[in-house]
């Protein structure tokens, strides 16, 4: 995956000549847009449904007919982005094409978790002996959880930052428990300690979580990243977020070698690229 | 037959506060039956227990997995003339298909729209159950209130 993303990157890709459907039950302005491009550089013919609110959903279609008519339009694999966690699972179940999951609710977002880790592949060469700080909303965000899943694969190391209210061990899916399962080494901490990182991984804390507004003044005061912040972190350390930010890293960061985050943005298009030719290709 | 229950059933061991969930799920067979739940019982294995009698009622198969939802390690004493005539440790099933709904309001095997396409299943893990499509987890003791009135079909 990660070898066929170089290549792509480096301009070395074939045409498709197929069609993709991007059905977006949720709008969503990155991962619609990379998917979209991706899937138009590939050859592909893209038919679908971009926003929600001016589809057939509108008039109360289910899920099941509307991919129906899109497998009928001649759909050779399905992006499916939903509000409701497990629906591309229940898609690929129900219909005999591929189908890429393209985030549903707060379940998972397989491909961000992907192009996070081309990322990281490609500025260090591979993972071995990699420590990770994962920064945030732990609790609730997707990519946070999906990114655990890939790096505890390759055996790298994790810190998981984060105030108690927003750890691992309050999800309400089995992350934790798999991660111990799975022999991850890692440890919690709600203490910002960056100079043993090779990458941070920020994720944006959200306001709406929390009841008592002193305590994510807070919470949101340690969890803001401004250049002073990184005094002392290795030379080599990048940092990325999936985006959208809101305040928790200070565009100061921007200008530094560290800053990976935009160009984590524009792997997505060619992580999908290559994935859409790995499933289509011949 | 607060005592000595002459036919029927007598279901032990349900973790303690949840045996009124058993009652709501096999409310169909027991209308018209008597039924008596003690709850928050001593017990010496579990510290408290619930503990449930019906009186000349049948229990079928899948019954017996809803009771395991909620009493993973409880036994049901099948009563005939006041002897105990079987005894059935309930078994938590791998998978529960078709049977319960998930209680996670935003998984799609609760998307109304869906229904009629979609089955739902549970699938066992260490921990208690976790929902085959949104991977929610569900403990014996964190299944909300509610859940009993998402049994399928009701």
């Amino acid at each position: 995956m990660f070898e066929k993303t170089k290549e792509v990157k480096e301009g070395r890709y074939g045409q498709l000549d197929k069609t993709v459907a991007l059905l977006f039950f949720e709008p969503s302005t990155r991962t619609y847009g990379s998917f979209d491009s991706a899937a138009k550089r590939m050859g592909c013919k893209v038919i679908g449904i971009q926003d929600p609110d001016t589809a057939s959903l509108k008039k109360g279609e289910s899920t099941y007919d509307t991919v129906r008519m899109f497998v009928g339009y001649g759909a050779d694999a399905l992006v499916i982005r939903h509000p409701r966690a497990g629906a591309p699972k229940y898609v690929a179940e129900a219909f005999d094409v591929p189908v890429i999951n393209g985030g549903d609710d707060g379940h998972e977002h397989p491909t961000q978790a992907m192009l996070d880790l081309f990322t990281i592949w490609e500025k260090f060469g591979g993972f071995e002996g990699l420590k990770v700080g994962i920064m945030g909303d732990l609790r609730y965000g997707r990519t946070a959880s999906s990114l655990a899943y890939g790096l505890a694969k390759w055996g790298v190391r994790m810190r998981f930052i984060a105030p108690d209210l927003l750890q691992i061990h309050w999800r309400n899916d089995r992350l934790e428990e798999q991660l111990r399962e799975m022999g991850a080494d890692f440890e919690k901490t709600d203490q910002v300690k960056l100079d043993d990182l090779d990458v941070l991984y920020v994720t944006r804390i959200q306001k709406e979580r929390f009841v008592d507004e002193t305590e994510y003044k807070k919470v949101k005061g340690s969890f803001h990243l401004g250049q002073n912040s990184l005094k002392g972190v290795k030379n080599k350390m990048i940092i990325l977020h999936p985006l959208p930010r809101v305040d928790e890293l200070s565009p100061d960061i921007d200008r530094m070698d560290h800053a990976w985050y935009f160009r984590q943005a524009e792997n997505g298009l060619y992580v999908r690229m290559a994935l859409l030719e790995l499933i289509l290709g011949d | 037959m607060v005592n000595r229950l002459k036919n029927g059933i007598v279901i032990d061991h349900v973790v303690s506060g949840k045996g009124i969930h058993i009652i709501t799920l096999l409310a169909e067979k027991t209308a018209g039956h008597r039924v008596i739940l003690l709850q928050h019982a001593e017990s010496r294995k579990m510290g408290t227990k619930d503990l449930i009698k019906l009186e000349d009622v049948k229990l079928e198969d899948t019954d017996l997995q809803f009771i395991s939802l909620f009493a993973p390690n409880a036994t049901v004493n099948f009563i005939e003339n006041e002897e105990v005539v079987r005894k059935h440790s309930v078994k938590a099933p791998e998978m529960v298909s078709g049977l319960i709904r998930c209680p996670n309001a935003r998984c799609i095997t609760n998307d109304p729209g869906e229904a009629e396409f979609l089955v739902s299943r549970l699938k066992r893990v260490k921990t208690g159950y976790i929902c085959d499509y949104c991977e929610q987890v569900w403990t014996t003791k964190t299944y909300p209130d509610g859940w009993s009135a998402n049994k399928v079909g009701v």
